[in-house]
């Protein structure tokens, strides 16, 4: 699914600080939406939590930088950081790259999925994309 | 909003107390300069990468590391400081980092004009007087606060800049300072005989405007007191040293789209030279081999070609992803990869480079 212009992969889970969920087995895979790198810019670093730290729903678990400006990961589950991407630690530019795919950051064991997912935004639910717009136009450039 | 005019502070007074505005979620604009002088290396980067740590320890220059974005500075009195902090949910602080700049970034320009400069913003966060760097911002997100930093270059020396840099070279070095000073400027060069002061009152009428409630001279307790808890966070060596990922090459930005880059050539582990390169708004300026003993330019002799071109490119002829990081690394456009690369390779290794 495109929206603006934006993929917005319509298997995923959103949360509201432009990232991505992904079930997979016993774990969710988090990453950053492309409308969130693509109004990055060139994803410079990615420092996370590290593995078997504890991440909250909605509480920030790391930081991305551009080099401009440093903002924050937000976490859309709680639960146990079961892998680091080393990847995107080597190359962030991936984010950037393949940001749902190889550039996905961290995997998270979760302890609340069922009340986290309730949080969550789906892509194809209706009103998915009158807030997705409404957030472009919020972050436009200009 | 509250505008606070802190004059001259302590070095780690003109870091700590912005940081714990945020952290406490207290709004305002501080103006301020540092007494003496010290280092600041942006959230991202490693201390140990991009100071000369051993050789500012020697002479006693202390150096910082913040929690926004933007690259290494040298601080000192020449300079003012401009320091923003605003909720992130307020209905006046722009979502967007560049919209963001663009707002905050304004009562500096017009504090510039007023002194007679004709300053413009090279987006995202340059100011540029005729054409050259009169101050460098950055910013970040801070506890719940988006918050920016800038300053305005009244007096700099590049010559102290570049000697507290980690630099793979002198030619590195030199290229550094050669570079500095064609891109930057300072309210001095342009305008002789306006000071710090005059700056700082300038600074402070433009910001007036975008600070509803008013001007204080001094901060309220707590956030001192915050400020006094958060250096022991900062200036922990976990903190301050806190490793970046390793690049085999060492890159230095000069200001927004000017870049100077070295990267090791050598094989089986034996380094005996530097490709240097220098850019420029997404082009090469120059491209230089730089022999690791003297660091003086050479043609190299032909095994030498060969071997750099090894180190260049992979068996199927192609850039080794080495180079393209490092282009990625100096904000060359995606687009112009490929032909920045081929210029690269075809210019190293041209007789005479």
């Amino acid at each position: 699914m495109d929206i603006g212009g934006y993929k917005v992969p319509d298997n995923l889970l959103y949360h509201k600080e432009h990232m991505w969920a992904r079930v997979e087995g016993d774990l969710v895979v988090i990453g950053g939406t492309d409308f969130m790198v693509k109004l990055a810019g060139t994803v410079k670093r990615v420092v996370t939590l590290e593995e078997d730290d504890e991440v909250e729903a909605g509480k920030a678990f790391g930081t991305i930088s551009t080099g401009k400006w440093t903002g924050k990961l937000y976490s859309p589950v709680t639960g146990e950081i079961a892998e680091v991407n080393e990847d995107v630690d080597a190359n962030p530019k991936i984010m950037n790259d393949d940001p749902y795919g190889k550039g996905w950051i961290i995997k998270v064991k979760p302890s609340n999925l069922q009340g986290d997912m309730a949080g969550l935004m789906k892509a194809n639910d209706g009103n998915f994309e009158p807030w997705f717009k409404a957030e472009i136009a919020k972050h436009a450039k200009k | 909003m509250r505008l606070y005019s802190l004059g001259g502070l302590d070095w780690k007074s003109t870091q700590l107390y912005y940081h714990a505005m945020a952290h406490l979620g207290h709004e305002g604009v501080v103006i301020c300069r540092p007494n003496g002088p010290y280092f600041c290396v942006g959230f991202h980067q490693d201390v140990q990468q991009e100071l000369d740590v051993r050789f500012l320890n020697a002479i006693g220059v202390p150096y910082f590391r913040r929690e926004t974005g933007g690259g290494t500075v040298r601080l000192d009195r020449g300079q003012v400081f401009y320091q923003i902090i605003i909720n992130k949910d307020s209905k006046e602080c722009p979502p967007n980092p560049e919209r963001f700049y663009e707002k905050y970034l304004q009562p500096a320009v017009e504090a510039l004009d007023a002194l007679g400069l004709g300053a413009i913003v090279a987006e995202p966060n340059d100011i540029l007087v005729n054409g050259r760097k009169v101050s460098g911002n950055g910013g970040g997100d801070v506890g719940e606060c988006k918050v920016l930093v800038g300053d305005i270059l009244v007096e700099f020396d590049p010559a102290k800049m570049c000697r507290g840099l980690r630099t793979p070279t002198t030619a590195f070095r030199e290229a550094c300072l050669r570079r500095m000073r064609a891109d930057m400027t300072t309210v001095w060069t342009e305008r002789p005989g306006t000071t710090a002061e005059k700056v700082e009152r300038a600074l402070r009428k433009a910001y007036l405007k975008v600070c509803g409630d008013g001007e204080s001279t001094s901060l309220p307790a707590n956030v001192v007191a915050k400020a006094k808890e958060l250096e022991k966070k900062y200036m922990a060596k976990d903190w301050l040293c806190f490793p970046g990922p390793r690049h085999p090459w060492r890159r230095v930005k000069v200001r927004d789209g000017v870049h100077v880059a070295a990267m090791p050539i050598g094989e089986g582990g034996e380094v005996f030279g530097h490709l240097q390169v220098e850019s420029s708004n997404g082009a090469m300026d120059r491209v230089e081999l730089m022999p690791l003993a003297s660091s003086a330019r050479t043609s190299g002799p032909a095994s030498a070609i060969t071997a750099i071109w090894k180190v260049l490119v992979d068996r199927q002829g192609r850039p080794r992803k080495d180079l393209e990081r490092l282009l990625v690394d100096m904000d060359i456009p995606k687009e112009r990869l490929d032909a920045v690369m081929t210029d690269i390779l075809e210019r190293a290794t041209r007789p005479g480079a």
